[in-house]
């Protein structure tokens, strides 16, 4: 088993590093749209608005009191989980679409190796891999504005948003493989579009989660974003172990869980399939 | 013992017909047949007829809802892993592979995704590509969707020639492909059978069938209509033989002779002036009617002009059993 997981695991690094290289254009600009983001929900309030209002406005948001520096920060860090989002659920939605609706690679896969490992390598690689590379303009960013400790602050970012796309990874796998193999759906990205908004809105990102209409929150919930967010507020204004802690023990209650219910269902998704 | 053996084969679908109503098609109504090592065994029908349900069961791409198949000894259900490791499967030619990925790259990702070191993939993909001609093609940079049919249908050529398999499903390898592409694609079938390995092809050309297979199932309805050798299903079908002789200075006993000697189904005889075309359909094996036709007219001492013999096709027999009613050769 373990073989056969390491296999796919290598196959899908490769081909995610064969599509980094040939996409890099368009990492390059999500890498300035996202940073053009975060600066601007500070800085163009700023230049209409007073800037003692703007800062106290978002020292709300985050329930800390801010200066302008870790305001930009807290921006910066929070903006970050958005394309993370994005991609964790889109891209690996889009990829289990394409492969067994579209471009038919299905049969390539199937005559492989087993579906079940197929898709959960998917979601733990695939989600990885683009979060690590979505997000490689921190490590830069961070340096420069934190210098030696931005390093460190970029690894504990990295860890929190890599837990939370494995965790992604997996429940968008569930949501794509029930949309691919148990509907008709001729447009499952129309589906599969509805969620990062649905996500995003209710997980406190840059609206207060007490202003949001709790069906939305729970959508959030039953995912770590609301809670990475947290982290890398705290994270951005000081680093505190029990929020991480807490963090943690969230996301490997989530992440098991998805991963147990992903387990069971691509048993059952593999005989279906192959029926 | 057979490499590829199939029995009582039997495939249902159930297919959706508006929200709630649900409809069953028998894909294979139990089919049965084998391939022997070293083998090119053609399966032939219409489309629909069962032919890629067959070699998906297989390829251990789909499950089978009654009967038994095994590859190279091993139970398509329940030896899968051992099946998949044996078998190597080029289905629709057209597609099949990762838009966004060169040809190279898709055939290391199915390497490394089959259980190959990258190095072994790296070095297959090259020697697979100079092997089906793409290599000259820049396959190695230039992404699948730019791919032109023909170019595909060899990657997938290559995909399935990947793990050096003792069987090779092929559904409708030349599909698309130039003359000359089809000619390499069919060459290399045929060194490959002849290297040890089964091949279970599948297609709609019924000359390219004929020149490659040597045994052929036709299926139709999801039952299997015929199966043998091209030349036993021509005989078994009692397809006939047209003759056709052109002679001078025929001596008057000689019609006479010629239709005691041969099993002939009708005969007509032609007076051009000085020479006489004599027209006639035979029912025989050939090398016996040639044998006698030759014996027949180097004891008449008639002065043969022309000579031809127009053996039945393998598409005649297809047209036969698939079309409905016998076509005979006219």
């Amino acid at each position: 088993m373990f073989i056969g997981l390491l296999n796919i695991v290598l196959a899908l690094t490769y081909r995610e590093l064969v599509w980094f290289r040939r996409f890099l254009a368009d990492y390059v600009v999500s890498w300035v749209f996202t940073a053009f983001i975060s600066l601007s929900i500070i800085l163009i309030p700023m230049s209409i608005s007073d800037v003692g209002v703007v800062i106290s406005r978002f020292s709300s948001l985050v329930g800390v009191e801010l200066d302008l520096g870790t305001a930009l920060l807290v921006s910066v860090l929070l903006s970050s989980i958005v394309p993370v989002v994005a991609v964790c659920v889109n891209d690996v939605a889009h990829t289990i679409f394409a492969e067994f609706k579209f471009i038919d690679v299905g049969p390539l896969i199937l005559e492989s190796t087993t579906l079940k490992y197929y898709l959960l390598a998917n979601a733990f690689v695939r989600s990885s891999l683009m979060t690590l590379g979505i997000t490689a303009y921190l490590l830069p960013v961070l340096t420069y504005v934190l210098s030696s400790y931005g390093i460190l602050v970029f690894l504990i970012v990295e860890l929190s948003l890599q837990i939370s796309a494995m965790i992604l990874g997996l429940y968008t796998t569930l949501v794509a493989s029930l949309i691919t193999f148990y509907t008709n759906v001729s447009r499952p990205w129309v589906i599969a579009n509805l969620l990062p908004p649905l996500i995003l809105s209710g997980s406190g990102i840059y609206i207060p989660t007490y202003v949001v209409p709790l069906i939305l929150r729970v959508f959030a919930y039953v995912t770590p974003v609301p809670y990475v967010s947290k982290v890398l507020q705290v994270v951005a204004t000081c680093l505190s172990l029990p929020e991480v802690l807490t963090f943690l023990t969230i996301a490997t209650i989530l992440l098991t869980s998805y991963l147990l219910v992903t387990t069971v269902f691509s048993t059952r998704l593999e005989f279906r399939v192959r029926r | 013992m057979s490499t590829v053996l199939v029995r009582d084969l039997k495939k249902f679908y159930e297919v959706r017909e508006g929200f709630r109503k649900r409809r069953v098609v028998e894909a294979l109504r139990g089919i049965s047949f084998s391939v022997g090592r070293g083998e090119i065994h053609a399966m032939l029908g219409p489309n629909g007829a069962g032919k890629t349900t067959t070699i998906k069961i297989l390829a251990t791409l789909l499950l089978p809802d009654g009967g038994e198949a095994y590859v190279a000894g091993f139970d398509v259900v329940k030896q899968a892993d051992e099946v998949r490791r044996r078998v190597g499967i080029s289905l629709d030619v057209s597609k099949g592979f990762y838009p966004s990925l060169s040809g190279y790259e898709n055939l290391v990702f199915y390497g490394l995704l089959k259980g190959f070191s990258i190095s072994y993939s790296r070095r297959r993909a090259k020697e697979l590509l100079e092997l089906v001609g793409l290599e000259g093609m820049k396959a190695s940079y230039n992404p699948y969707f730019t791919y032109s049919l023909g170019m595909r249908a060899k990657l997938s050529i290559a995909k399935a020639l990947f793990s050096d398999p003792e069987v090779l499903l092929l559904d409708e390898p030349t599909l698309g492909l130039d003359v000359e592409s089809a000619r390499m694609i069919r060459k290399l079938i045929t060194e490959l059978a002849k290297d040890g390995k089964t091949v279970l092809i599948t297609g709609h050309n019924m000359y390219e069938i004929e020149e490659v297979a040597q045994s052929v199932t036709i299926i139709n309805n999801g039952v299997v209509v015929a199966s043998g050798t091209p030349e036993q299903l021509k005989l078994k079908f009692g397809l006939l033989y047209k003759v056709s002789i052109l002679l001078r200075d025929v001596g008057k006993d000689f019609i006479g002779v010629v239709k005691s000697s041969l099993p002939l189904e009708g005969m007509s005889v032609e007076d051009l002036g000085g020479s006489l075309r004599i027209t006639m359909y035979v029912r025989s094996r050939r090398e016996e009617l040639v044998q006698t036709l030759l014996n027949l007219l180097e004891r008449s001492n008639t002065k043969v002009l022309d000579i031809s013999i127009k053996e039945p096709t393998l598409e005649d027999v297809y047209v036969g059993l698939v079309g409905g009613g016998v076509y005979r050769v006219t």
